[in-house]
């Protein structure tokens, strides 16, 4: 039977990656060995973390010293583990369902993007008993939120960005207060990187086929890099033409290690890692892939990928797979690889359909009837 | 004799209302086609205000057609710098007809006012109305200019609505309707802004969908200057009520005292020019007002 492919990786500053696959995740230390997860019966040193079981995992983050993750799940649950029990901590709903989730830097509070444009705030702290906080609305936007990002200035600000072509600026907490808006863009925005080593940047990665570099406090467009450019060579062999022009960013991730920043694209089997330097991104190195890719998250100077389900047949295809920095060059991490083979994820009937990015972002996609996608409002 | 034919067979015309009836609402969480410029600076104002901006020209494309400087404050009619460095500085959000434009243009004629109006049909009539007002005007200066009389001499005045707010074709008014525009949309250092009788949506799971929300309201605070006005006009109590309590929570607008408002020409028109105004008032019907200074964040005083 199939697995599961995993839909999501994250890293937290402690080394542990999550690995997200439909409603379950496996937390996996620095050495690929499993140290959590929703899944039963892995093993004695395996901590049972508690599952929601009811939806599938949508978005997950770390707090910034690591000692607790945000998941939030289709059917709009918010829930705080603490990374040492991986016991439940504090859980809500969220009034919609969260496309992203991020702590604030204190690590004091969590916020999920919503995808009907508002972003909410609930505390992170463990939950005393009769604590039913709710989620507070901080900021709106009128459209969707594809994610959430804070920069990293002694006055951080919030940045969300939506369906809608726009990246929006906002001061915190006092978010009612909007810094800018970063307008350039030409479809959704899927994914924003912020990093201490441009802490008055943020790169953006989009369905427009650009990777594009802002000034945060002006709003300005300083750097549109256009990924056709440079990933040409792997759509020679695409015949539909449509499909052959189009690059939607998945995700764009800063490495703080090595001052790069790392994109991903759908359906594209490679990583494209930027050198930011003097303000800007330089020629960027691209590094083939095993397949088409799910997600991305970094951790120290690893860049860990998840993949889509291989084709029928594929015998022992990996589910995630490790890049490592060697003199500035990224090759694959063997050592990771090999311990990381040995993760599963759960088995299933039938592997669920991963829907392009392209499908959502679409400015029709909301008069279209609900096909593939349930909605749960309402 | 054949001069006057032809000036005859130019005469502007106003457009007929009738012809561009649309029902009142809109739902607009659907996906409308909304023709938006990619950024501020992308906006193409010659099209909207011809007198005041030239057409883009490849070079300038992007960098300087928009205004960069904030416009001067009030000058006599006829000094208008009609150069790249107007900028739009009033918005009438949801201007249906125009009505408040009209009247306002000549009270304000050095100021660029652009009214959005999300049901197309409405924003094409108002564009067709600016510009057969406009067409009145130039004929008339073209009269004034050949030797004719023309009215010049008699002052507008704010309270006089029936006087000018449809829009005046036999006389010329300062600023002769160059400076108001209909958009159809949904600008920055806006210095007034005219929420006027909004859609209500009454019921409560349309309450989402008014024209003010907490998080609209951030939107508005950043498109107007700090000392900027918004002015909300309704009929219905319920939706006075919304609109006031999500104001008065929203940091960074302060209530403006009613006797402050005495002093504004703007509140006259804003009570009566528009056409939801008249309507109210033919009915008889209650009109509640209330206006909002976008002040400097408190938070970042401290």
């Amino acid at each position: 039977m199939p697995h599961f492919p995993v839909s999501l990786v994250e890293a937290s500053s402690a080394g542990l990656i999550a690995l997200v696959f439909d409603k379950d995740f496996h937390i996996v230390n620095s050495s690929g060995k499993i140290v959590a997860s929703t899944v039963e019966g892995l093993g004695d040193d395996v901590k049972l973390a508690a599952g929601s079981k009811k939806g599938s995992v949508k978005s997950v983050a770390f707090s910034p010293a690591g000692d607790l993750f945000a998941v939030c799940t289709m059917d709009k649950g918010l829930y705080i583990y603490s990374t040492a029990s991986w016991s439940i901590v504090r859980e809500a709903e969220t009034p919609k369902r969260a496309n992203a989730v991020v702590f604030d830097p204190s690590g004091a509070y969590v916020l999920a993007a919503d995808k009907f444009g508002d972003v909410v705030r609930l505390t992170a702290a463990p939950a005393t008993d009769g604590d039913s906080e709710k989620p507070v609305v901080l900021l709106g936007h009128v459209s969707i939120l594809c994610d959430i990002e804070f920069t990293h200035g002694d006055r951080p600000y919030v940045l969300t960005c939506d369906r809608d072509e726009k990246l929006r600026v906002s001061k915190y907490p006092n978010s009612y207060n909007i810094q800018s808006f970063c307008l350039g863009h030409t479809a959704f925005v899927t994914s924003v990187a912020t990093a201490k080593f441009a802490v008055n940047n943020a790169v953006t990665g989009s369905g427009d086929g650009t990777v594009r570099l802002w000034d945060v406090e002006s709003g300005e467009l300083l750097q549109t890099v256009v990924l056709g450019d440079i990933l040409a060579q792997y759509r020679e062999s695409e015949q539909d033409q449509e499909k052959a022009d189009r690059f939607g960013v998945l995700r764009v991730r800063s490495i703080e290690e090595t001052n790069e920043f790392a994109v991903l694209v759908e359906d594209i089997p490679a990583v494209i890692v930027f050198p930011f330097a003097n303000g800007a991104l330089g020629t960027p190195q691209v590094i083939d892939i095993a397949r088409a890719p799910t997600d991305m998250t970094i951790t120290s100077d690893r860049l860990v990928v998840s993949y889509v389900p291989a084709a029928e047949g594929v015998q022992d295809a990996a589910l995630v797979s490790v890049l490592k920095n060697a003199d500035g060059q990224y090759v694959a991490d063997d050592e990771l690889n090999g311990a990381l083979s040995n993760v599963h994820t759960l088995e299933t009937n039938k592997v669920p359909a991963i829907q392009s990015i392209f499908v959502w972002g679409s400015k029709n996609f909301i008069e279209r009837t609900n096909k593939g996608d349930q909605d749960d409002d309402e | 004799m054949a001069d006057q034919t032809m000036a005859d067979s130019n005469q502007p015309k106003l457009p007929q209302k009738r012809y561009f009836r649309q029902r009142a609402h809109v739902n607009i969480f659907n996906d409308i086609r909304l023709d938006y410029p990619l950024t501020p600076n992308d906006e193409d104002w010659s099209k909207l205000y011809p007198a005041y901006f030239r057409a883009p020209t490849t070079d300038t494309l992007g960098e300087n057609k928009r205004p960069s400087s904030p416009a001067p404050e009030e000058q006599p009619a006829g000094q208008a710098r009609k150069d790249q460095l107007a900028q739009v500085e009033f918005a009438d959000i949801g201007c249906g007809y125009g009505g408040l434009l009209v009247a306002l243009a000549p009270l304000y004629p050095n100021t660029l006012m652009v009214g959005m109006e999300i049901r197309t049909k409405v924003a094409n009539y108002l564009q067709q109305r600016v510009e057969a007002l406009r067409g009145f005007q130039h004929a008339l200066l073209d009269k004034s200019q050949r030797g004719e009389h023309v009215d010049l001499e008699t002052p507008l005045e704010a309270g006089a609505e029936e006087l000018h707010d449809n829009g005046e074709i036999d006389r010329l008014v300062p600023g002769h309707y160059e400076n108001i525009a209909a958009m159809r949309m949904n600008c920055q250092n806006c210095r007034k802004l005219f929420i006027l009788f909004a859609d209500p949506h009454f019921k409560k799971r349309k309450h989402k969908a008014r024209i003010i929300s907490t998080t609209m309201l951030a939107e508005y605070a950043y498109v107007l200057r700090p000392g900027g006005i918004i002015y909300m006009i309704t009929d219905v109590k319920d939706l006075f009520d919304w609109n006031e309590e999500h104001m008065e929570k929203h940091e960074l607008f302060e209530r403006i005292p009613e006797e402050e408002l005495k002093d504004d020409p703007a509140v006259p028109c804003v009570c009566n020019s528009t056409e939801e105004g008249k309507k109210v008032a033919r009915n008889k019907g209650n009109k509640y007002l209330a206006c909002f200074r976008r002040i400097e964040d408190p938070f970042e005083k401290e």
